[in-house]
């Protein structure tokens, strides 16, 4: 690839005390956003997979403690001013969450919150705020749109919210929307509708998504990008394809053969153990209590290798 | 193989009274004339999205809710007609596992004491006496005795639900019913619990009614399966056959919807038009019709039966199977 990237993360690092000792929930993460791109962030729970999403926009308590870098647009992130963080937020970025009943405002009409940003960041007034709306809906695909701008969250299936989130996020035509675990609290047959939304908007548009998930069918069937993380390290990154075709790294490998799959039945394989709790994130590579691949040089942390297919592991230095 | 449970048009509605209107109740009926067995040892799935009826018809097998009409034979006996303690007798061979680990355990209680209850209600055993069997339950779920004194928030999700399965075990049942038991874990933690579920069955010969809403736990956990929409069984038949082979168009639906982790199936994700109706305004005639890319005529007025196929095992409710 030779575009530029839009958003560089280098050796990003969140901290959280936790019983007056620092704990590393995140460790010494890097990779590019490109554009026009599907990057997937897949982990298990506790992988550190929301809260990297969450520190691209700086949107982390204050009690946590960051470090690395977030290159966007010639400036870092983690170190620019809040007024000019708030011309970037979404404006530039924006965020969808898991459970839209949940973030959406129960007393705002779905016309009054998607119009809000409108009015916020590009200084619209309401009447031309709500029409842009309206533009919002279809961009959706949500039908009879008149009547639902005037309608209240509840009014709407799980599906539906999740669309008025998806408007909510591209009011101000942003170049990065993440979506965390945007499809989870959905059906199946809605949830594919939903993934392919986001993918003929992200076409139409030409933004960047950083899509969040635990789920590798979603991530097979709508990434260019992937980044694995486990217990606060990205283990591996590599365009989609070469990952699902030759996983490399022993935790990408074991979750593959893990994930019970509807097309075929197989022997399942579980990974023995734990993720370890934050508290007690062992010394080495944090993957090798639960590696069968591990041996004396996994007491001590490897680095990520370089190229499109890197991996973090001692016992795969060689694959890309 | 002898039935162990067979349930003979199950049926149930909801009424919602309303308060001094005078506009007339209003029903939804969440399932409606469903009819299966599960054999001894075998593992019958119900696979389903929201609003299918498929957590009503664990809780009516379970008689936790009582059916509007239809029969629940357990063992030869129907539960809907026993009176209260016989009924509750035989509720001790029927254990349920839910789907949440944190709210199914009582956060205030010890491991042990939550897994001795079942013991003290049907059997009168004082915890003090039950304890041996409580720790040797434990061991079998892959858990140390030294849990017993510990309390819920001290377990991981995984561990929890192995703590629920041990408290569904403790009566030695015969059917466990699980509904969604494995949805909330993570995927390599999910496999443990159903490698567990598996070899418990190898062991003990028990049955288990499986619910879930995910195709791959299905394909990998199942023998046979009932695929509900709207409150209705709209196929039935042997887990691979009926995914590999769907005749209804809704079951290739929801399997074409389903992401698979493989690249070179990306282009298969089918899109199915609208939404799930609600089941208190269902269509008309076929429930599934309004969705469905095979509806002719017949099917908004009709609504078509269960019946038999040429393939063994197999029964589809369509008026247009493939």
């Amino acid at each position: 690839m030779t575009a530029t990237p839009l958003m560089t993360v280098e050796d990003l690092s969140i901290s959280f005390r936790i019983e007056d000792r620092w704990c590393r929930a995140v460790n010494g993460v890097s990779f590019d956003i490109m554009p026009d791109e599907t990057l997937c962030l897949v982990g298990e729970s506790g992988c550190g997979k929301s809260i990297t999403a969450m520190s691209l926009m700086r949107l982390l308590p204050g009690s946590a403690r960051l470090g690395g870098r977030i290159g966007f647009d010639g400036k870092d992130i983690l170190t620019m001013p809040e007024a000019e963080l708030q011309t970037i937020r979404g404006r530039r970025i924006a965020m969808i969450f898991q459970e839209p009943m949940t973030s959406l405002n129960p007393v705002l009409t779905v016309g009054e919150q998607i119009a809000e940003p409108l009015v916020l960041h590009k200084g619209m007034g309401w009447a031309e705020a709500k029409r842009e709306a309206r533009h919002l809906l279809d961009l959706v695909r949500i039908p009879d749109a008149d009547r639902r701008l005037r309608q209240y969250p509840y009014e709407l299936s799980g599906g539906m919210r999740q669309r008025v989130m998806i408007a909510i996020g591209l009011a101000c035509r942003p170049e990065i929307l993440i979506a965390d675990e945007p499809t989870t609290a959905l059906d199946v047959t809605i949830q594919a509708q939903v993934l392919a939304l986001l993918d003929e908007i992200r076409r139409e548009q030409g933004l960047s998504i950083v899509l969040i998930t635990h789920d590798l069918g979603v991530v097979a069937n709508v990434a260019d990008r992937v980044a694995v993380m486990y217990a606060g390290d990205l283990v591996e990154t590599a365009p989609a394809g070469e990952l699902f075709d030759k996983p490399s790294h022993p935790y990408t490998q074991a979750l593959l053969r893990t994930v019970p799959r509807a097309d075929a039945a197989f022997d399942l394989h579980p990974i023995e153990g734990q993720v370890p709790s934050i508290q007690s994130m062992p010394e080495g590579c944090r993957f090798a209590p639960r590696c069968g691949e591990a041996h004396a040089a996994c007491s001590s942390p490897p680095n990520l290798s370089s190229g499109p297919h890197a991996v973090r592991c001692w016992a795969r230095r060689d694959v890309a | 193989m002898s039935n162990l449970l067979t349930v003979e048009n199950l049926g149930k509605t909801f009424t919602s009274r309303r308060f001094l209107s005078l506009r007339r109740d209003y029903e939804v009926t969440a399932l409606r004339d469903v009819s299966f067995t599960v054999a001894k040892g075998e593992t019958v799935g119900v696979v389903g999205e929201s609003g299918c009826g498929k957590s009503t018809l664990a809780r009516c097998v379970l008689d936790l809710i009582t059916p509007t009409t239809g029969a629940v034979r357990f063992d030869g006996t129907d539960l809907t007609t026993l009176a209260s303690a016989e009924k509750r007798a035989m509720r001790g061979r029927i254990q349920m596992v839910f789907q949440d680990p944190y709210s199914s355990l009582n956060s205030k209680r010890s491991i042990g004491r939550t897994l001795a209850e079942p013991l003290y209600v049907h059997k009168g055993i004082r915890y003090r006496d039950a304890l041996p069997r409580v720790r040797e339950v434990l061991g079998e779920v892959g858990m140390p005795a030294s849990a017993v004194d510990k309390y819920p928030h001290e377990f991981s999700g995984g561990q929890r639900q192995r703590i629920a399965i041990a408290r569904a075990l403790i009566l030695e049942p015969d059917l466990i019913i699980a509904d969604e038991a494995v949805s909330a874990l993570d995927v390599s933690v999910q496999a443990q619990v159903l490698l567990l579920m598996r070899r418990i069955q190898q062991e003990r010969g028990l049955s288990y009614l499986f619910i879930t809403h995910d195709l791959g736990v299905l394909r990998n956990f199942c023998d046979r399966v009932l695929v509900m929409y709207l409150g209705r069984v709209v196929e039935s038949g042997p887990v691979g056959d009926l995914l590999e082979r769907p005749r209804h168009p809704y079951t290739r639906s929801l399997r074409d919807a389903a992401p698979v982790p493989d690249v070179s199936k990306r282009q298969a994700l089918a899109l199915l038009e609208g939404e799930i109706p609600s089941p208190a305004n269902p269509p008309s005639g076929c429930p599934f019709h309004p969705r469905c890319p095979r509806a002719t005529a017949i099917c908004s007025q009709e609504a078509p039966v269960l019946a038999a196929t040429q393939d063994e095992g197999r029964r589809v409710a369509c008026h247009n199977p493939e």
